[in-house]
């Protein structure tokens, strides 16, 4: 028989045949590295269950409670065939939820007034996060605030996007502003604005031009980040931090409400 | 449809919940990797036989996620993961019960923790979820044999552990950095 560590550990545990037992003891004497083996393996046997309900482990979350009981319940009204049953149908589904959630029909209160947490994402926002996800630290951390690069930025914004956008001041959120980026998406304009929090990853806000109507707060993990968006009197707008859905929300909420002074603004 | 599947998945949201928390150890990657895992059960809820173990299945998929979807985009901001996100907090030795024992419960956590995360997540499921070598095995989709050769390696080097230092923290083991 092999003495190897998964014998020797079904050895201590009790797992062998009669048989196969008295081989292993037979063996012990004259192996002292096989007595060491089993010794510490003996020395194993510890209550891991009790250990590891001694943590504290956070509650889960609400609203992924909440999020969890309107997937179900839009499963339970499907009536297509499971296997068509596909990420896009979710994005239908979801829309038709939300609107129940709006009546007040399937949840109670608190789930009207929480954001809708999305599985779907359209590509612009996917690609955004998943530039945003190559941020760290060190990326802007040497970076000052350049308040004329930043008017200037904001006023070309203006111009080609037909549309006033301010960089608001978050540092209330514990965000810094450290600089803005143009970038483009297609052939749309789009702002990048980048915020250092005092420890981790930075964050940004992006806006850019839609010709879509208003949409409400959405927020979702993506690549890592907690990335929230909304659409408003015709831009869009991502905000994407490595920070929890439930402080992303917070903040993003207070954006959505312009709740936050602006920083910087394109000049008059 | 497969109703059962809606109706038990709230139930073991808990426990899913936790073992997201100890897959991730981080509360946002959690998060995400829950919702995921709950998502894509009910994508593939058709798939789900209900003579098996529904959360063996579940566990199966969430790990499939953390491998292939999240794991690698959190090492990528490994550096900068906030010491304070980590979830092994305990009652206060001083709060109740036996503070030897709410020391040896400490030392066992960090001693399972310390291992490579192959022979970590075994035990996790093993020695702390009670799942069988079978059910341990369908969950990462590795031989059964595998199953109890990472768990036998697990249980050498934590017994070593409490051999060498018998009520003290000993250092955090290195290398053997096996992946599964």
């Amino acid at each position: 028989m092999n003495l190897d560590e998964s014998t020797l550990r079904a050895f201590v545990d009790g797992e062998l045949s009669r048989e196969q037992r008295e081989q292993v003891e037979s063996a012990l004497p004259d192996k002292p590295e096989l007595r060491q083996q089993v010794a510490a393996l003996r020395a194993s046997c510890l209550p891991y269950g009790a250990a590891f309900e001694m943590q504290k482990l956070p509650p889960v979350p609400e609203a992924l409670e909440r999020q969890l009981a309107a997937w179900c319940a839009v499963a339970d009204t499907a009536t297509a065939r499971p296997a068509a049953f596909t990420r896009r149908h979710w994005a239908g589904a979801g829309a038709a939820l939300a609107a129940s959630f709006a009546a007040g029909l399937l949840l109670p209160t608190p789930w009207r007034n929480q954001p809708q947490v999305m599985a779907d994402t359209a590509p612009w926002i996917e690609a955004i996060a998943k530039y945003q996800a190559l941020y760290v630290r060190a990326t802007v951390d040497q970076s000052q605030d350049d308040a004329p690069r930043a008017r200037s930025l904001l006023a070309d914004f203006a111009q080609r996007a037909r549309l006033a956008v301010a960089v608001p001041d978050l540092r209330e959120a514990g965000l810094s502003f450290k600089r803005i980026q143009r970038l483009g998406y297609g052939e749309l304009p789009l702002l990048q604005m980048v915020f250092l929090p005092e420890r981790g990853n930075p964050a940004a806000l992006c806006v850019l031009p839609t010709k879509q109507g208003d949409v409400s707060l959405n927020v979702r993990r993506m690549e890592g980040l907690s990335v929230a968006t909304w659409q408003r009197a015709g831009l869009a707008h991502v905000f994407a931090a490595d920070m929890s859905l439930a402080q992303a929300t917070v903040i993003a909420e207070k954006l959505v409400t312009d709740q936050f002074p602006a920083l910087h603004t394109a000049p008059a | 449809m497969n109703d059962e599947l809606q109706r038990q998945l709230p139930q073991l949201l808990p426990r899913l919940w936790r073992f997201a928390l100890r897959l991730t150890r981080n509360h946002a990657d959690a998060e995400d990797l829950l919702q995921r895992c709950c998502l894509r059960a009910l994508e593939k809820r058709a798939q789900w036989r209900p003579d098996s173990v529904l959360l063996s299945w579940l566990f199966a998929i969430m790990h499939s996620v953390w491998l292939n979807e999240l794991r690698a985009a959190q090492r990528r901001r490994e550096g900068s993961l906030d010491a304070e996100m980590q979830i092994e907090e305990f009652e206060d030795p001083g709060s109740s019960g036996d503070p030897e024992y709410q020391l040896l419960c400490r030392q066992i956590v960090d001693a399972v923790e310390a291992l490579p995360e192959a022979q970590r997540v075994v035990m996790i499921l093993v020695a702390v979820e009670g799942f069988s070598y079978r059910e341990a095995a369908d969950v990462l989709e590795v031989p059964i044999g595998t199953v109890m050769s990472r768990l036998s390696r697990a249980r050498l080097s934590v017994g070593n552990r409490f051999l060498r230092s018998p009520g003290k923290d000993s250092a955090r083991e290195e290398g053997n950095h096996e992946l599964g």
